[in-house]
């Protein structure tokens, strides 16, 4: 089963993830730097449904020819509707806990994050649209758990209704991961198909672990919390 | 020996390029050639690994600190 294949190469790195979340977990700042974090999950969050639109008319160009990218298009069809407005359920989060629009809009997004997206586009592009199905199963295929995001919570203080995002994700993506898995086991792939997939989760893992050690590592230097020390 | 220490120096190993080439033509061969217990690896991790293409292994020994780091602290999640 290809979904299988898939799991046991993420599995392989999937490590580095459960790593980086404990350190960011453990930071002694994280009620501030919980700010940060949001801002970085809408960072990739937002470019979600563009990276499947993008997949999903590419798929339908090559649909006749190529029976890969016909299988895609129904799949993609219908979690572009799923994934719609989630990066606004974001920015309800930030701003329960004072963080503007604006200021999140407005601000790039780290060479990492860019890294992890624009990677996305390359594939799709100029390899292939199943690629995008590597990057869609380490991001939905591994939601953060009930038990993390109650620590969070805990170590954060913050109210409740700024984990709205992570607690529909927990609850969401099993069965997310469930429709990938089916779609990817239907799909009449070749080895080169299974090679972009490979990478394109590989690449994933490690660009989210980077991405949280960068949290971790530069601690209160990110705008967000250091314009919260100014106001606290 | 156990698993873990295996599965790193199996994970330096394939930080060489020349050993990936190999390793990819040869997987238990060219292991077992660098002092490598690949019985004492869980087949499953050994298979994906040894089923993976040049590219897919080097991008696997670029996140090998993380993934070295993070076996240290986590072995079970792998293994």
């Amino acid at each position: 089963m290809d979904s299988e294949r898939l799991r046991r190469k993420i599995e392989l790195v999937r490590p580095a993830l459960a790593a980086a979340g404990r350190r960011f977990l453990d930071h002694p700042n994280i009620g501030r730097m919980y700010a940060e974090y949001l801002f970085v999950l809408h960072c990739i969050v937002r470019a979600s449904v563009p990276l499947m639109r993008t997949a999903l008319d590419l798929s339908r160009t090559l649909a006749q020819s190529d029976r890969v990218a016909a299988g895609m298009v129904p799949y993609l069809e219908n979690h572009i509707l799923e994934e719609l407005h989630h990066d606004e359920w974001l920015l309800d989060d930030l701003g329960v806990i004072g963080v503007r629009q604006s200021e999140v809009l407005s601000r790039p997004p780290s060479p990492t994050v860019a890294s992890l997206v624009g990677a996305q586009y390359y594939w799709v592009r100029h390899s292939h649209p199943v690629a995008l199905m590597g990057y869609m199963a380490v991001l939905e295929g591994y939601p953060p758990s009930t038990h993390w995001i109650e620590a969070l919570v805990a170590a954060t203080g913050h109210p409740g209704e700024a984990f709205r995002t992570l607690r529909e994700h927990a609850e969401l993506d099993p069965g997310h991961w469930q429709e990938l898995a089916a779609t990817l086991d239907a799909l009449p792939l070749t080895d080169d198909h299974r090679a972009v997939l490979g990478l394109s989760a590989i690449h994933t893992v490690r660009m989210v672990a980077q991405a949280i050690d960068e949290l971790v590592e530069d601690g209160d230097a990110h705008p967000i919390v250091q314009r919260r020390v100014r106001e606290s | 020996m156990n698993a873990v220490d295996e599965i790193n120096k199996l994970a330096e190993m394939l930080a060489d390029a020349q050993n990936r080439k190999a390793f990819v033509a040869n997987p238990g061969e060219t292991a077992e050639s660098q002092g490598i217990s690949v019985g004492d690896i869980p087949t499953e991790v050994f298979d994906t690994l040894a089923g993976m293409t040049y590219e897919e292994l080097r991008a696997i020994s670029m996140t090998r600190d993380v993934l070295m780091r993070a076996l240290g602290h986590e072995v079970g999640v792998i293994l």
